[in-house]
């Protein structure tokens, strides 16, 4: 199981803005969504979920509402902006290119040994 | 995100702290209730809970920082520190803030009075296209200049003016009596022929001005107001416009009323119309002629136009080059007051110039002593920058104590300052407002900033630094010093320059209240009263008049006697031509007309001969009495006493049968440029002066009564205001001051310019004490280890208080002898601003050296003395 320290630079930002990519989610909500997604491969310390969602805040990719959760609590629901479902876009394809460039490197080496 | 969203947010910063917690709450008891539903205990699932989600205090941290926070926090830590370190070092503190506050409160209040003395502009549209038209000579450079006109040269101007726009108006203002239902007053009357108003280009907000036709001799009585006097006097009555009011005992019809914001330098209540001729007042030059380019004419072009008009015969005449010129209107009326002024600003400038160069050495001081810190501060990891900005942040919070101090001070002085120049200084032109002055203020606060500010942020900035905390703070010598020793030269260069020019002002100004007087102006009170008044139009009125007060006034108790003239010592005479009997050379005298009890009054004594009498009345011979400047000056050994003169204005050939002693008066004339001065004057009785005399002289002077006390005591000038009255009760008084005042304020200015410049210089030399002061204080401290070496070794301390006290002098008396060599070059300038004492006063330059010989002694030696009460045993085991 991989913690928040294995996770590339900027792949949490990815994580959390996919995550809400399914629909506007508070805080826990966020952090189960990507724990359930990854088929429990990933286990955030899930504290370091906040300050990330304030740099996204700021960074006006998403947008955070007071609201009310299921059991009826106030809870701060956050939901992507316009800006945050294009950044997404565009994360999306650099990190698949990224990925494709580690696997071309590692086959290369498996192909050498 | 923009900074206002930041300082937004930073207001915010505890509620999004708040909101935070409940969103970690919400989010734990989640995470607890989820757990708990797997099977744990709820304790169990608690603690497990918290274990997943880390710190939330790290969380807080950290999503402050992501929110972009640190660097408000930085700055927020900064100015703590900074208000931190000020409080430890209060005295050090203090000084420089009530340095930095004083310099840059003189400086804005100083700045203000040049702005509305010298800067203003005129308050007219287009000022550059006004000139006033003067008699120029160029080879007199600034005396060259003869800026008023006879009545026939203002014709022959009106004539030849071709494009110009021309008006000829009086610069005398005069107080006349006003008389309305409810009141007397007093006002002040502005003379101005037709077509002033159009010139200057102000319209009257009512109404209109004089006409052409009315502004001839013996024309219609009119009057135009002053916005101030209608809404004040009239309450802004608008049917008053072709009304007549009481004016100078006669019904005059309001023409027209100025707007608000009309002014003049002669701060007129209200205007008549001047009716110029070419006889009584128009024969001698008492007008000004005011000319209006038109637009697109340059000020060359209007000069030849004014030049090619020949000057007066009596000018022409002279061998010398006299010729009409075109003086700007703005530089006409700000002539007189430039040299002052400039001194006045001058002098503070050095002082701010000294101030500064203290708050920058205090400045090194600190830095040098905070080496160590800054020091190890990069050692820890501070970055460069960051250090940078801490100490920018210190000296811009003290720059704003200090700042907002100076314009405090400027403001809260602002009424002040304006009542102390008015009149002083002939500030006519608003002060500018208080937010000019916090923006002036604000400004002086930026310069001094970068000033003391630069040395602090460059050793911050500079790499290299951490080698001090290796080398510790043993690494010192005396050449350290070298940048504020050479900062404290300038200094007491700069406070020679000033002690100079205040003590060069103050010799000039005890040596002109020492004059001899000429008379005891001690014990007496006088009463001014305008007697350009249609009640007062003939001899037999006025001669009447002047018995029936002065009877009144002898009456009251504790009076000795009481006299009237026509004018008083220390103050402008009215003067005439004479001339020996047959001859054509012009005699200029001071012609004053006097009740018989004037000479012994105001305890004149008398040389020879006889005072004039009552009996010198209307029906005998006219008399005179001259003065011994006049025996003087005019008679060449001849006897006066069996001597005639002429005197022009109709009075013929004039016996002269006593000679009295010489009293200063301002005449103008005769005493170089000095304020007051013994010119040749006549008295004549004020029974034998004629009707027509009278009512032209009256028009530019108000007469004064002297009224003397019994042993020495002043009568109350209000007990004299209501003997006055009861003679005449609707006569308004235009002033009473005591006869030693009116010999107090023919000085006021030189008092003000003296004074002004005094308190500046005590203060400069005080910072410039401190300065001292603090580099030998701080000298005594570093060499406490080397001198107590010196005092083991058999020195005496007196030895060692020498040599460290020492440097002081040595520093001293290098900025002494700059500053004495600048010191000619001020005495140069401020030379038109003294007399009695050139500018190079040798006594001014040795009270100087003493004075800062003596005050860089004290700076150095008190400090230094601590050396010898130190014990060298104790010192060496430090």
């Amino acid at each position: 199981m991989l913690g928040t320290r294995e996770l590339f630079p900027g792949t949490l930002d990815m994580l959390i803005l996919k995550a809400l990519s399914h629909g506007p989610a508070h805080g826990y909500g966020v952090l189960l969504r990507i724990e359930e997604t990854s088929g429990n491969l990933l286990s955030l310390e899930q504290g370091s979920v906040y300050p990330a969602l304030a740099r996204l805040e700021k960074a006006g990719v998403i947008q955070a509402d007071w609201g009310r959760s299921d059991n009826n609590r106030r809870a701060k629901f956050y939901r992507l902006t316009d800006r945050g479902r294009s950044r997404l876009g565009d994360e999306l394809v650099q990190w698949e290119e990224m990925v494709r460039a580690v696997f071309n490197v590692l086959d290369a080496g498996a192909a050498e040994g | 995100m923009t900074i206002w969203k930041r300082i937004w947010d930073r207001l915010r910063g505890k509620a999004l702290r708040a909101e935070l917690d409940e969103e970690m709450a919400f989010h734990l008891d989640a995470l607890a209730r989820d757990l708990e539903d797997g099977g744990m205990s709820p304790a169990e699932a608690r603690r497990e809970a918290l274990r997943r989600f880390g710190n939330p205090e790290r969380v807080q941290e950290r999503a402050r920082e992501e929110r972009g926070f640190a660097a408000l926090d930085e700055l927020a830590r900064n100015v703590r520190f900074a208000v931190r370190g000020l409080r430890r070092d209060l005295v050090f503190s203090a000084v420089f803030v009530l340095t930095l506050g004083l310099t840059i409160g003189l400086g804005a209040t100083a700045w203000a009075v040049g702005k509305a003395t010298l800067w203003s502009g005129l308050p007219y549209p287009d000022p550059d296209g006004l000139f006033r038209v003067s008699l120029v000579n160029p080879a007199f450079g600034a005396d060259g200049i003869m800026s008023s006109a006879d009545g026939a040269t203002w014709e022959r101007f009106r004539d030849e003016a071709g494009p110009l726009g021309a008006a000829v108006y009086s610069d005398w203002a005069t107080g006349v009596n006003l008389t309305t239902p409810e009141a007397a007053a007093y006002v002040r009357q502005q003379r101005v022929g037709a077509g002033y108003f159009r010139t200057l280009g102000v319209a009257p907000a009512r109404g209109r001005e004089f006409l052409p036709p009315e502004d001839v001799p013996d024309g219609p009585s009119l009057v135009v107001l002053s916005h101030g006097l209608w809404q004040d006097v009239f309450r802004g009555d608008s049917e008053i416009l072709g009304t007549t009011i009481r004016l100078k005992g006669d019904a005059h019809t309001v023409v027209g009323i100025m707007p608000p914001d009309f002014r003049t330098p002669s701060e007129a209540d209200l205007w008549t119309p001047l009716q110029p001729s070419t006889t009584g007042e128009g024969s001698g030059t008492n007008y000004a002629i005011l000319a209006r380019a038109p637009e697109g004419m340059s000020e060359q072009e209007v000069g030849d136009r004014v030049a090619a008009i020949a000057p007066p015969a009596q000018w022409a005449d002279t061998e010398s080059n006299w010729q009409y010129g075109a003086v700007p209107l703005g530089r006409a009326m700000t002539d007189g007051l430039r040299t002052p002024v400039l001194a006045l600003l001058g002098g503070v400038v050095l002082m701010l110039l000294v101030g500064w160069a203290n708050l920058m050495g205090l400045q090194l001081a600190r830095t040098l002593r905070r080496s160590r810190e800054l020091s190890t501060r990069r050692a820890l990891g501070s970055g460069r920058a960051a250090l940078v900005r801490q100490v920018l942040t210190e000296n811009v919070v003290v720059a704003v104590l200090g700042g907002t101090l100076g314009a405090g001070l400027a403001v809260g002085a602002l009424p002040w300052i304006e009542a102390m120049v008015k009149d002083r200084l002939g500030l006519w032109q608003p002060l500018p407002g208080e937010w000019t002055l916090v923006t002036v203020a604000a400004v002086l606060t930026l310069l001094a900033l970068a000033v003391y500010a630069l040395v602090p942020l460059v050793r911050a900035g500079r790499p290299g630094l951490a080698m001090n905390v290796i080398s510790g703070a043993r690494v010192r010598g005396r050449s350290r010093h070298w940048g504020r020793k050479s900062v404290l030269v300038g200094q007491l260069a700069l406070v020679t320059v000033l002690l100079f020019s205040a003590a060069l002002l103050a010799r000039s100004y005890l040596r002109l209240t020492g004059l001899d007087t000429g008379f005891d102006p001690q014990g007496a009170m006088t009463i001014q009263v305008s007697l350009d008044d249609a009640r007062y139009g003939d001899s037999q009125q006025v001669q009447a008049f002047f018995d029936e007060t002065l009877a009144v006034l002898e009456a009251q108790p504790g009076v000795s006697s009481a006299a009237a003239a026509l004018s008083l010592p220390y103050e402008r005479p009215l003067n005439l031509v004479t001339r020996h009997p047959g001859s054509e050379d012009n005699l200029l005298a001071n012609v004053v007309y006097v009740t018989p009890g004037f000479f012994e009054t105001m305890g004149m004594p008398l040389l020879r001969g006889r005072a004039l009498a009552r009996s010198d009345g209307p029906g005998t011979r006219t008399v005179m009495v001259a003065n011994q400047a006049y025996v003087d000056r005019y008679l060449e050994g001849r006897d006066p006493l069996t001597s005639e003169m002429t005197v022009s204005g109709s009075f013929g050939d004039v016996p002269i049968v006593g000679v009295v002693g010489n009293v200063q008066q301002a005449a103008g004339w005769g005493g170089g440029s000095q304020p007051v001065s013994e010119t040749p004057t006549l008295y004549l009785s004020a029974y034998q002066i004629p009707s027509g005399f009278f009512r032209g002289i009256h028009v530019w002077f108000a007469p004064s009564w002297i009224v003397r006390g019994r042993a020495g005591a002043v009568p109350p000038a209000a007990e004299m205001r209501r003997a006055l009255s009861q003679v005449a009760p609707d006569l308004p008084v235009a002033r009473t001051i005591s006869l030693a005042e009116v010999v107090d304020q023919a000085f006021a200015r030189q008092r003000l310019e003296a004074g002004l410049i005094l308190v500046v210089t005590l203060f400069a030399l005080l910072l410039a004490g401190i300065g001292i002061y603090g580099v030998i204080a701080q000298e005594v401290e570093e060499r406490r280890g080397e001198m107590g070496v010196r005092m083991a070794m058999g020195s005496s301390p007196g030895r060692a208080v020498l040599t460290t006290g020492g440097d002081g002098l040595r520093v001293a008396a290098v900025g002494l002898a700059l500053g004495l060599g600048l010191s000619v070059l001020a005495g140069r300038f401020l030379e038109s601003l003294v007399w009695g004492v050139p500018g190079w006063d040798a006594v001014s330059l040795l009270s100087v050296t003493v004075t800062l010989g003596a005050a860089a002694a004290a700076a150095s030696f008190l400090p230094a003395a601590r050396i010898g009460r130190m014990a060298p045993a104790k010192i060496l085991r430090e």
